[in-house]
């Protein structure tokens, strides 16, 4: 019986100019999109090689001679433009764009966004301009093109359907036949799904196609997966917006009574609510101070670990005279502690600025458009997690850097500490091949998965709620 | 006409809307096979609500309606199995053919297994043109719409037919035709259910003829009964006559 319900839709769906023009819609959506993509991309490729190009030099210098050039060894480490920012750009322009790490003196400084990279930056503060949940505009990607476009689509082909069999007459008959109620509506759904799902795969066979013309993206396993799951995550959002139909035109009598409050309930999800939460959210600050509060409050939190720490010092001890203590055992865990609170406070403020962004996440999880946008930036490895994920990698290079320094060099070792005076350094050639290089990897789809993992999760549970409570609501339905 | 076990049979049937009105009133009809039973009324008589009641589309306040001996209310996917059903305006699926269409609901009806010359068959059988067969329902008429709407009750092949007012809106000659259809499918024995407001087709065709008025069955009469009376007269006057007092249903307050 199922079978014969979903092909009679099938046929219906797919011959119908709406599913025609929602597929126009879609592929000359991706054909503009990967123009402007394709041009950025190559614009950011660029300037991440240059930087990366600079990290060598700096590091090639520092193998020649590392004490001369202990103090110019910093390195920019970036946020590495992936290809799957085609799938989800996750407003990735308007968060810190990586770190500037100077080994010297423990400094891990952020970059702000869009910022030039070379040359030495001081940190700013993320303003709640760049909180990434303020962002009242939409990239130009895929995720848009399914968030936007096909969720209307999907509410488009579900919004009569129940309320245009009424009206034709056709859903009596149906009913006058040994037909159960649970079977239309699946049979409803699944034909609307496979519909939407058939424009969505066409739309990211031409983005894959495309991306590797224009902007010679070649077919990597690693963006074929992030494409299948963005396609699962996408299809499982997707189905939210058929459901919703289905509800509507459930809710309804008439086809034009469903299609106004299709409307409204996507206006509302997709429009209003994800992106006015953000902004009401940033309207409080989140709690946290100015870039240039958080510098001083830095300055202020070194000052005070200096202060408790030169009272161990000599009687004699002074900032003028701290060359005859440069051996100092106690002197030099002073400077590591001072720069250690410096750099404890910013990353303080950055994961709390972090965690404000999360909070509006919280909120906006009653939205199936933001979860969906969150679990496809999460599928891609974009956006704040692609940060998260760089600042995780970064402490883990500072970690393997200065280890070698440390093992290779024969530096100057007490006790717990580890500081880089350059007199503590033999300025014996290093071989710059066995220097550990940072490099930005793309977390593998196991993780991304993961990590998309609380989203999709929510949207499963929002696609059986309403699949559960269109049945029951269809059960009592009038098919007079 | 020997008694058999009624096809289509309503037991002490009622029904009130939500809205208080009281619909159909302690109906009680059997129709047996190869019998056809027109009822007839004005609007709001009850006619299309016992219709309804019979396909399971409401369900009932008081008493029950049988199909093939099954409980509709008890068990509505095996009754829906012995009844067919043509309504009043057959739309169907505009972008699809005659033929398409008639395969979609002969196979809802449980024909899954019929070739392509089985249903010109049943089109040629209800007079449908043949150029028609293969040509989308959406520039159809309402007369051919009707024709294959019948052949859809035709394919089903099932004993009982409800038909709801199935001539309104068309011409003398796509009614005529519709009533010798009707005719052919009472001598293979099917038990006809008609509502219609055409007193002369009612005549015409019917082996029995009710008249329903404020839910009630207020009259019966059989072919012979009307071949020594004027069933025009006697609807007259059962419409002209005083509203009919409304009895609470069990259970329900005293008006």
């Amino acid at each position: 019986m199922l079978k014969i319900l979903l092909r009679r839709q099938l046929v219906e769906d797919i011959l119908t100019s709406r599913f025609f023009i929602s597929l126009v819609l879609i592929l000359s959506a991706v054909c503009v999109f990967s123009l402007v993509f394709t041009d950025h991309f190559q614009q950011s490729q660029d300037t991440y090689s240059k930087a990366m190009a600079q990290n060598d030099r700096n590091l090639q210098q520092f193998a020649k001679s590392p004490v001369g050039s202990l103090g110019s060894s910093m390195q920019s480490f970036l946020l590495k433009p992936k290809p799957e920012l085609f799938i989800s750009e996750a407003y990735e322009e308007n968060i810190p764009q990586g770190f500037l790490y100077e080994p010297y003196n423990y400094s891990l400084q952020l970059l702000s966004p869009k910022e030039e990279v070379s040359g030495a930056q001081h940190y700013r503060s993320i303003s709640k301009k760049e909180n990434p949940a303020d962002v009242f505009t939409y990239s130009p990607d895929l995720t848009f093109i399914v968030q936007v476009l096909l969720s209307f689509f999907a509410l488009i082909l579900a919004f009569g359907a129940v309320t245009a069999e009424k009206e034709k007459g056709t859903l009596g008959l149906i009913y006058s036949n040994p037909t159960k109620r649970a079977y239309f509506i699946l049979a409803k759904y699944l034909s609307a799904l496979f519909t939407v799902g058939i424009s969505l795969l066409i739309g990211l066979i031409l983005s894959l196609i495309l991306l590797n013309v224009l902007s010679a993206v070649p077919f990597s396993s690693s963006l074929i997966s992030s494409l299948s799951l963005f396609f699962l995550v996408s299809m499982i959002y997707l189905s939210v917006f058929i459901l919703l139909g289905i509800l509507c035109s459930v809710l309804s009598h008439r086809s034009k009574n469903s299609l106004v409050l299709c409307l409204l309930i996507w206006v509302f999800l997709v429009i209003v609510f994800p992106k006015t939460t953000g902004m009401l959210l940033t309207l409080k600050r989140f709690d946290v101070p100015t870039g240039e509060e958080i510098q001083q409050l830095a300055q202020k939190a070194s000052f005070e670990t200096e202060d408790r720490l030169t009272k161990q010092l000599p009687a004699d001890w002074s900032r003028t005279n701290f060359e005859k203590y440069r051996h100092n055992e106690l002197f030099l865990k002073m400077l590591f502690a001072y720069d250690k609170a410096h750099q404890d406070t910013l990353d303080y403020y950055l994961r709390k600025k972090i965690s404000a962004v999360e909070t509006t996440r919280r909120v906006n999880f009653l939205s199936p458009a933001s979860l969906f946008e969150y679990s496809s930036s999460s599928v891609s490895g974009t956006g704040l997690i692609h940060f998260e994920n760089l600042w995780t990698q970064i402490r883990r290079y500072e970690n393997d850097f200065l280890s070698y320094v440390k093992n290779e060099r024969s530096v100057l070792e007490k006790g717990s500490f580890f500081y880089l005076f350059s007199d503590t350094i033999s300025d014996k050639p290093l071989d710059f091949n066995a220097i550990p290089k940072f490099e930005d990897k793309n977390p593998k789809s196991g993780k991304r998965l993961k990590d998309a993992s609380p989203y999709i999760g929510l949207l499963v549970l929002y696609n059986l709620f309403l699949f559960a409570f269109v049945v029951y609501k269809f059960q009592t339905y009038d098919v007079r | 006409m020997a008694k058999q076990q009624p096809i289509l049979k309503t037991d002490d049937l009622s029904k009130r809307y939500e809205d208080g009105v009281l619909a159909v009133d302690h109906l009680n009809l059997n129709i047996y096979p190869g019998e056809v039973y027109c009822l007839l009324g004005a609007n709001g008589a009850g006619k299309t609500t016992t219709i309804n009641l019979f396909l399971n589309f409401i369900p009932p306040t008081t008493g029950t309606c049988y199909v093939n001996g099954i409980d509709v209310t008890k068990d509505p996917l095996e009754a829906k199995k012995y009844v067919s059903f043509v309504s009043e305006n057959v739309m169907l699926y505009g972008n699809f053919t005659a033929r398409q269409n008639l395969d979609f609901f002969a196979k809802l009806g449980g024909k899954t297994n019929l070739a392509k010359n089985d249903y010109y068959q049943v089109m040629r059988r209800v007079s449908l043109q043949e150029k028609a067969f293969e040509q989308r329902v959406k520039n159809f008429s309402k007369g051919m719409r009707q024709k294959l709407g019948i052949s859809i009750a035709v394919i089903k092949d099932a004993p009982g037919i409800l038909l709801d007012e199935p001539t309104s809106g068309l011409d003398p000659k796509a009614a005529e035709e519709f009533l010798e259809i009707l005719n052919e499918l009472k001598k293979e024995g099917k038990a006809i259910l008609m509502s219609t407001h055409d007193i002369f087709r009612a005549k015409e065709i019917g082996d029995r003829v009710g008249i329903m008025k404020e839910g009630r069955l207020v009259m019966e009469r059989t072919r012979e009964e009307l071949q020594y009376e004027d069933l025009v007269k006697i609807y007259i006057d059962y419409m002209k006559s005083e509203p009919l007092k409304i009895w609470p249903l069990p259970g329900e307050p005293a008006c």
